[in-house]
């Protein structure tokens, strides 16, 4: 399995207040890694040391297999926190002075402009943008020189839905045309969970856990069927579907995977003389877990 | 590196207070040439020496130094580089040696046109250059590429426009006020750290030796700055 980043017991401190202890995040090739958290749980921190602009107390990171971090960096793409721009100076110009230590010719600026929507900006200067604006710039740069991992830092943070949906639809699109890799945090977990393939849940500078999106999904829903026979109702299901996750409690059936089978389930329980009283997909959703899982 | 200082040399040249530094400096060029006409001044030689002595190109320097390193900070256009995988001394260097070479162009630059300039309006006939013009020459450029370095450090220090701005214009003058002051509590029969400050070695050039020493505690000095900035930069998180 090819990991694109990887951190080992990543620990940052400072004095003696302890921001991020033994943090170890797997991102591998193709990831769209969902970094969630409270504030001040250390999601900023952890995506500095990655990039290099704080120091680690100790611990390691590596990137695409290497220690050559640097080196390294020049494949990445990155906006922390708000988009770093020149304020006096247009979109286009704020480009091509990146562009010299990024990469990319005016021809791959036109074409990201393009890409994120901003080619039609003039020459308005990038101070009286709109904070949507500024993050999709602070997208466009980010791009420059064909990264191969994106890690933005709430890149959503203050925008409207319209402005959402916009920064959604970039990060599927580059993650499925061009393979691009993202680590992204954001407080917005609906919103994430629409993109995220993986989530790492960071509290109080710990890592408490790295889920595929798919499980944590399976976590999150369960297919509750109330039936007069819940044992031979088990039995059948796992037959049929092979489905091996079931649960029994107060006399109902909870199926936490192939929640989209209910009807072919209603019908193979219903054909085997078993009395259906309810079938329906409960769904706690990814606020809940992860309110369950960092305490409340 | 060579990105680096690509990309320092044209951030600068589309800087417009580059320009107006620049223009300002050419401007006073000719304004005190006017002035000095009207004081029947009249040879080039006298009007460039004149013209060091009165101007404060530093000043206009410490202005325009502040507001470009600071400009990344002040932006935090500085994370976009150190993420990009450019290493502090990388960065640090490349900044320094862009505004190093720019700063020596403009105070050459500026000497030889207020230089020509002069022998422009008052002709070439009446003067001779001896070794002190050209101690008094040399040594303005020395003097400002030692200020050069001393706000480059400050600048990259504070990180700030304003600050970094007023810290380099005051913190010269209070160094020689406080030396004053240090001399005194010392106890000194002549003032010792104030004869060391570099305006007062500069002001008192009149020879090899002193123009020697002068010229040693220029390097001091400026060596001095770097090493504290070089090592202060290394250290910050931004």
């Amino acid at each position: 399995m090819e990991y694109i980043l990887r951190t080992n017991n990543l620990t940052k401190k400072y004095g003696k207040k302890v921001v991020l202890n033994n943090v170890n995040i797997n991102i591998k090739k193709g990831d769209i890694y969902g970094f969630i958290g409270r504030n001040g749980a250390g999601k900023t921190t952890a995506m500095k040391l990655i990039l290099g602009t704080s120091f680690a107390t100790s611990g390691a990171v590596e990137l695409f297999g290497s220690g050559d971090l640097n080196v390294q960096r020049r494949r990445i793409g990155s906006l922390i926190e708000i988009p770093s721009l020149y304020k006096n100076c247009t979109a286009l110009e704020n480009m091509r002075r990146f562009s010299i230590l990024y990469g990319g010719n005016d021809n791959d600026i036109k074409n990201i402009l393009a890409m994120v929507g901003l080619q039609d900006t003039g020459k308005k200067k990038v101070g009286k943008f709109s904070l949507g604006m500024k993050q999709r710039l602070g997208i466009a740069i980010a791009l420059l020189g064909s990264p191969e991992l994106l890690v933005l830092d709430e890149p959503v943070n203050g925008l409207d839905p319209a402005g959402i949906k916009e920064i959604r639809d970039i990060i599927l699109r580059l993650n499925k045309e061009l393979g691009i890799t993202f680590l992204i945090s954001s407080h917005l977990l609906d919103e994430l969970a629409k993109v995220v393939t993986v989530y790492g849940i960071i509290n109080n500078g710990c890592l408490i856990e790295e889920v595929p999106a798919q499980v944590l999904y399976t976590r999150c829903n369960n297919l509750k069927i109330v039936t007069d026979n819940c044992e031979k109702a088990k039995m059948l299901i796992q037959e049929n579907f092979g489905i091996t996750h079931i649960d029994i409690k107060n006399n109902t059936l909870f199926i936490y995977s192939d929640l989209d089978k209910s009807a072919m389930i209603n019908k193979l329980l219903v054909n085997n003389d078993l009395n259906v009283y309810e079938v329906s997909v409960s769904a706690s959703g990814l606020e809940e877990y992860f309110i369950e899982r960092i305490g409340r | 590196m060579k990105n680096m200082l690509k990309f320092e040399f044209y951030k600068l040249f589309r800087t417009k207070a580059f320009y107006i530094c620049s223009g300002i400096i050419l401007g006073l060029i000719l304004l005190f040439s006017y002035i000095m006409n009207e004081f029947s001044l009249i040879n080039a030689l006298d009007f460039t020496e004149e013209f060091i002595e009165n101007i404060p190109v530093e000043l206009i320097f410490a202005v325009f130094i502040g507001l470009f390193i600071c400009d990344d900070n002040s932006n935090g256009t500085i994370k976009n580089i150190y993420a990009k995988g450019y290493s502090r001394e990388v960065v640090y260097f490349a900044k320094y040696i862009v505004l190093f070479i720019t700063s020596f162009v403009l105070i050459s630059f500026y000497i030889l046109f207020s230089f020509a300039w002069g022998n422009l309006l008052w002709g070439t006939e009446n003067y001779d250059i001896t070794q002190k013009d050209i101690y008094i020459i040399i040594s303005q450029v020395i003097f400002i590429m030692e200020r050069y370095t001393f706000c480059f450090a400050v600048s990259t220090i504070i990180s700030r426009k304003g600050a970094a701005i007023a810290i380099n214009i005051i913190l010269p003058q209070l160094a020689e006020v406080l030396s004053i002051f240090i001399d005194m509590l010392l106890d000194f029969e002549e003032p010792y750290i104030y004869n060391h400050i570099l305006r007062n070695l500069y002001n008192n050039i009149y020879n090899n030796e002193t123009f020697l020493k002068f010229s040693l505690f220029a390097l001091i000095y400026s060596v001095v700055f770097m090493l504290i900035s070089f090592l202060i930069n290394n250290r910050k998180q931004v």
